[in-house]
């Protein structure tokens, strides 16, 4: 069976930051997930994240991202869109999502197929509340990620 | 004279950046600053203080589990609370691992790129590279053939043109001097500690209940023992628990130190650069049960390189200033506040962005000013080494003597960049090697039918008084770290952290004292002030972490901490 890794990264203390660890509170609550599907709080780790991925053929990472949208907008970028050369570790997390991605490049033995789940963050500072539009925003990213585990679903039948 | 501007400085956690003037391929000033801020302290404040540990864990993703510590122990200290044994040793195992963690990841992935040349590794010679692998230790991933797989990955990861965690690395920089094999051995240990992850997340989750971000608890830890149950820690479980230990041991032992070593003797001339201020602090920290001021690691004070003339530690001689820092105090700006009077008021007049310079004359720099006995001090790896050998500490001792030994050099060397790396590698050995200690005792415990791991004597905030005060003490895998806490009507009334690289990165004090990092830099050769690779290997050596350096997110400027990944 395919073997599925949802990851939340980010910071929950610091606002919008967190929508990712948000998005696996929201599929833990739902509860009746495809028994091939792991969800991983990932939090603000970065390298410690690879014992938890690197067995899967999927790895959906989900973390918020500016890519320019509007405040709350999700967008997925597949394998090759996820660049992992553009400007240096910004992050505050020790690596982030480009990095696992390219640590899971030299690293894996075989690589799992790569999806990230991007949330435009709007307030990026010390809170432990999401602003409104990344928290109306966090439904969509789950229903991004429940169609994509689906579809893994369907597949393996 | 030339101005240098290093910003971020990569390969570090958070936004560190150093302006330094450079004459004649040298560096002969540097000021290091702290451009980013965030405040745990304003997000704690009147909170239950049992629910803090949560919330400090969270600071930064590398020491969690230290933050947490230092958090529950500054609560335990403010009620009183004694710990139970296998609470103690708990933490001790998880904190142990930690260390072994991060000393071990930080070196493959963030330093030794300082000494390794990664693309020079596709020229080397698998033959060569297996035979020296052998000379160096009995690790078994050592043919030709294994050291081929590593050279065709990499080759393809260069090849595929996104260099990704090798970006922004000055490869072919000729303060690059290993062989060819040394860079290929270097590449298959830094994809091993990738693998060698595994069983270190397994350990901490085991005790901790989860990897990362494990579980803490004011008055003990929360896990649950239990030799017959599916849901608690069962015997497979604590033999597992073995298992894992031993593997993270043999990479320490067989893998890391050896290897610290082996790059090292290429570098002589690291070992007499890159010297700090001279003075050391070590909190101290790994307790025994029932021994108050028995410490593995213990705590202590060096002036002025005198390892054996150690002074006592007491918190109560830590003070911060903020004279150059973009903080306000609400009375006297030039004073520096001990952490219980502590305050973080944010104020920054630096430059609007863009800009091309700090005003390095006043303030600027998030980061604080910490001094002890109103000096400036280095803590970290070490100071901890210095402190416990000036202590007479047996097994650390042995390692440094045995590491200056093969190294051809004095312990005068350990006043340098690389006496930093290798006081790093030695107390991880010593660090692994205790946990056995820990182990079989928890296990001994275990056995005799004692599962007690937390005290709920004083759990209830009606048991508590009305005021107190605590400190909570930890050394992190980057030095003294402390958590002072004042606990009013059940809530948090105050909360100061004062982290390890805010002593290390920090700015001068109005007697114009510089802080380690600064003091380091000067005199550091410099062949490309485009490619400052020099700057980094001292910087790296102190295993910078700003996320928690600096308090408060900059609500100014509104930089992005958020990935930048455009398709």
């Amino acid at each position: 069976m395919t073997k599925v890794a949802v990851v939340g990264l980010g910071n929950i203390l610091m606002g919008d930051d967190g929508a990712g660890v948000r998005v696996i509170e929201s599929l833990e609550r739902l509860g009746s997930l495809p028994g091939n599907v792991s969800l991983v709080r990932g939090e603000t780790a970065g390298i410690a994240i690879l014992p938890h991925v690197e067995e899967a053929d999927l790895v959906i990472l989900i973390d918020s991202v500016r890519f320019g949208g509007k405040y709350g907008e999700v967008r997925v970028f597949r394998d090759e869109e996820i660049q992992t050369d553009r400007a240096p570790a910004v992050s505050m997390h020790d690596v982030g999502a480009k990095d696992l991605v390219s640590i899971l490049r030299l690293a894996s033995s075989h690589l799992p197929r790569l999806l990230l789940v991007g949330i435009e963050p709007k307030n990026v500072s010390s809170s432990v509340l999401l602003s409104p539009e990344v928290e109306s925003g966090l439904k969509g990213a789950v229903k991004i990620v429940l169609a994509e585990i689906g579809g893994e679903e369907v597949k393996e039948k | 004279m030339t101005r240098m501007v290093i910003d971020p400085v990569t390969r570090i956690e958070g936004h560190l950046r150093i302006e330094a003037e450079v004459d004649n391929g040298v560096l002969r000033k540097a000021w290091a600053s702290g451009t980013m801020f965030r405040g745990i302290e304003t997000i704690v404040k009147d909170r239950d203080p049992r629910d803090v540990w949560y919330f400090v864990q969270r600071i930064c993703s590398v020491c969690t589990g230290v933050h947490a510590i230092a958090s529950v122990r500054a609560v335990e200290n403010a009620l009183g609370i004694t710990i139970p044994e296998n609470g103690l040793l708990i933490r001790n195992l998880i904190e142990g691992m930690q260390l072994i963690h991060d000393h071990v990841m930080h070196f493959y992935h963030l330093h030794a790129l300082d000494w390794v040349d990664i693309t020079a590794a596709l020229n080397a010679d698998v033959k060569k590279a297996s035979l020296l692998q052998e000379s160096i230790s009995d690790w078994p991933k050592s043919n030709p053939r294994y050291f081929q797989e590593v050279k065709d990955k990499l080759k393809a990861f260069i090849g595929s043109g996104q260099l990704g965690i090798f970006a922004h690395g000055y490869w072919g920089h000729s303060a690059y001097k290993l062989p060819p094999e040394v860079n290929l051995i270097a590449v298959a240990h830094y994809i091993n500690a990738l693998e060698w992850q595994k069983s270190v997340a397994r350990f901490i989750a085991l005790l901790g209940g989860r990897h990362p971000c494990p579980n803490f608890l004011v008055g003990g830890m929360a896990t649950a023992i239990n030799p017959d149950s599916d849901q608690a820690l069962n015997a497979s479980r604590i033999l597992m628990m073995r298992e894992t230990l031993q593997e993270a041991q043999d990479f320490v032992e067989k893998v890391y130190f050896p290897d610290v070593l082996a790059i090292a003797s290429f570098y002589p001339e690291w070992t007499k650069l890159g010297e700090g201020v001279g003075n050391f602090l070590a909190c101290g920290d790994f307790p025994a049960f029932g021994k108050k001021d028995e410490l593995f690691m213990p705590g202590g004070v060096i002036w002025k390189r005198k390892i054996d003339n150690v002074k006592d530690f007491d918190q109560k001689n830590v003070s911060e200033y903020v004279t150059r820092s973009w903080y306000t105090y609400s009375d006297d700006q030039a004073k520096a506040k001990h952490p219980f009077d502590g305050e973080t008021n944010p104020k920054y007049t630096g430059p609007n962005p863009p800009y091309d310079f700090l005003d390095v004359d006043g303030k600027y720099s998030w980061i604080k000013a910490p001094r002890y006995e109103d000096k400036p001090v280095e803590v970290g790896p070490l100071a901890r080494v210095l402190i416990a050998y000036g202590r007479g500490h047996k097994q650390i001792r042995e390692l440094v003597d045995k590491g200056t030994k093969q190294l051809g050099v004095g312990n005068a060397a350990l006043f340098s960049t690389l006496g930093r790396t290798l006081a790093r590698s030695v107390e991880t050995v010593a660090v692994a090697d205790k946990m056995w200690e820990w182990y079989d005792k928890f296990v001994a415990n275990v056995s005799a039918g004692n599962f007690v791991t937390a005290t709920m004597e004083k759990w209830e905030p009606r048991t508590w008084p009305a005021e107190a005060l605590g400190v909570g003490l930890a050394e992190a895998p980057r030095g003294a770290l402390g958590h002072w806490i004042k606990i009013k009507n059940g809530k948090v009334d105050r909360y100061q952290i004062v982290v390890s690289t805010t002593w290390n990165a920090s700015p001068p004090d109005p007697k114009g004292q510089i802080g380690a990092y600064e003091a380091a830099l000067v005199g550091t050769p410099v062949a490309d002030p485009a490619k400052p690779v020099e700057v980094l290997r001292t910087i790296h050596s102190f295993d910078p972490c700003i996320a928690c350096a600096v308090h408060v997110y900059d609500a100014v400027h509104q930089k992005s901490e958020a990935e930048v990944i455009m398709p």
